[in-house]
């Protein structure tokens, strides 16, 4: 501070000279009163005063303000950003992997049509509207299926649990009481569970199996492989 | 007099001096700094908001579960119920009454001479239908149930008739037989029309008594 008052002795010089003339009218005012001139006194002794803490205070705050403030908000933010940034980009990773886990799933689910039932890598439908043999058995064809045969013991429980109370068309026939039962694609029937009855026509009913003639009108059961064997084989 | 004159003009020029000079600079060096200070921190405040929304929005998605379709056949059976019941005439519980007939319907399959032994242990004979009224309701009923159902009409080959269990002769202006007239022939109710089916197949049965007076 004295330094810069040193340097700023030019401008005063001129400053100088008009407050002189100022200072005069103010002192011949002043000399009509006494009260006043002793205002101006205390006036002047004051604003000495308020010049040190002033020059203190400008000295003081600048050099602990700045070190103080910048470096540690900064650093905060900085840090809070950074975390942010990370996790959004996780989460993005996370979720395109997801997604591809999704796709998957989706195609697993859709290894069967609508309305089809998955069983292993099978798929079954049940046909509530009643038709004769022949008639059911077109009607699985036009589905890309045939009626309804079993090739494991979990196909038969499904099939006994799921099919409730009504007969239900399924895949055996023979051409007489005489002949062996065969499936709808002629492979002959192994017998692993009797058949009642002495017709040529072979439905599922609550009873087990049993065989009615092929006239008679009965819900029936579809069945094909799923998509999804397919696709793998 | 002029000694103290020249003093005071001294204080004051220094006074004014100093205001003039000390007070821009520091105002400016504030101004600045503060400015830049409001910018950057508005922006970090907006940077971490959108960060935010994105975090949000990325958990959303992740937490969302994969639409799974359900499939499920729904099998509707509606069970037909008396429609028309007074306080004189009752039927036994878990018989249906129709007109002046107390009906019961099997809940298992078994061949035809099973039904008729089961009617009897129940005190009732095979249904023996009487009109064509008669008959579309109980074809009604077949529809509703989605399931087809002996009554007590069988094949007499000796005679080569259709007979009621009660002896009279099928009347064939009442109702037609669709199939084989042969031996071991029962009559099977459908929805649509009345079968010769094979009396040792499975299916279930219809159950008949006549309404008595309570």
């Amino acid at each position: 501070m004295p330094s810069s008052a040193h340097l700023q002795d030019p401008p005063p010089l001129l400053s100088r000279t008009l407050t002189q003339n100022e200072g005069q009218t103010s002192l011949r005012q002043s000399s009509s009163c006494g009260p006043s001139a002793a205002s101006a006194s205390e006036s002047l002794s004051g604003s000495t005063e308020s010049r040190i803490p002033h020059s203190k205070m400008l000295q003081g705050k600048l050099p602990r303000n700045i070190p103080l403030e910048y470096p540690a908000g900064l650093y905060c933010c900085y840090v809070v950003i950074i975390v942010l940034s990370v996790a959004v980009v996780a989460l993005s990773v996370a979720l395109s992997v997801k997604k591809t886990a999704q796709i998957s799933t989706i195609n697993t689910y859709a290894a069967c049509p609508r309305n089809w039932i998955g069983v292993g890598n099978k798929c079954f439908y049940f046909n509530e509207i009643p038709s004769n043999w022949t008639l059911s058995q077109t009607l699985c064809k036009e589905q890309g299926a045939e009626l309804a045969r079993f090739d494991t013991e979990e196909e038969l429980n499904f099939l006994r649990r799921y099919k409730g109370s009504s007969g239900y068309w399924f895949g055996l026939h023979r051409e007489s009481s005489a002949h062996p039962w065969k499936w709808t694609d002629n492979t002959e029937y192994n017998n692993s569970v009797s058949i009642g009855g002495d017709e040529k026509h072979g439905f599922l009913s609550d009873n087990g199996f049993s065989s009615g003639r092929g006239y008679i009108v009965r819900k029936s059961i579809c069945r094909k492989p799923n998509s999804y064997t397919s696709q793998c084989l | 007099m002029d000694a103290p004159v020249l003093y005071a003009e001294l204080h004051l020029a220094n006074t004014q001096g100093l205001r003039c000079t000390s007070p821009p600079s520091p105002r400016q060096d504030a101004c600045w700094g503060s400015g830049w200070h409001r910018v950057a921190l508005k922006l970090g405040c907006v940077g971490l908001i959108l960060l935010l929304m994105g975090l949000s929005v990325l958990v959303g998605f992740l937490v969302q579960k994969p639409p799974i379709e359900k499939c499920s056949v729904a099998v509707q059976e509606n069970k037909t119920e008396p429609t028309v019941r007074s306080t004189i005439l009752e039927c036994p519980r878990d018989w249906h009454l129709h007109w002046n007939k107390c009906l019961f319907i099997s809940q298992t399959s078994r061949p035809w001479a099973e039904g008729l032994a089961d009617c009897s242990l129940r005190g009732a004979t095979l249904l023996l239908i009487g009109d064509g009224k008669e008959l579309k309701l109980l074809q009604d009923f077949s529809k509703g149930k989605g399931q087809q159902f002996f009554i007590g009409l069988k094949y007499v080959q000796e005679d080569k008739v259709w007979k009621w269990m009660n002896g009279s002769i099928l009347n064939t202006n009442l109702l037609r037989i669709t199939g084989k007239n042969e031996e071991n022939s029962c009559a099977l109710i459908s929805h649509t029309e009345v079968f010769s089916d094979s009396c040792s197949s499975d299916n279930h049965w219809i159950c008949q008594k006549t309404l008595k007076r309570v």
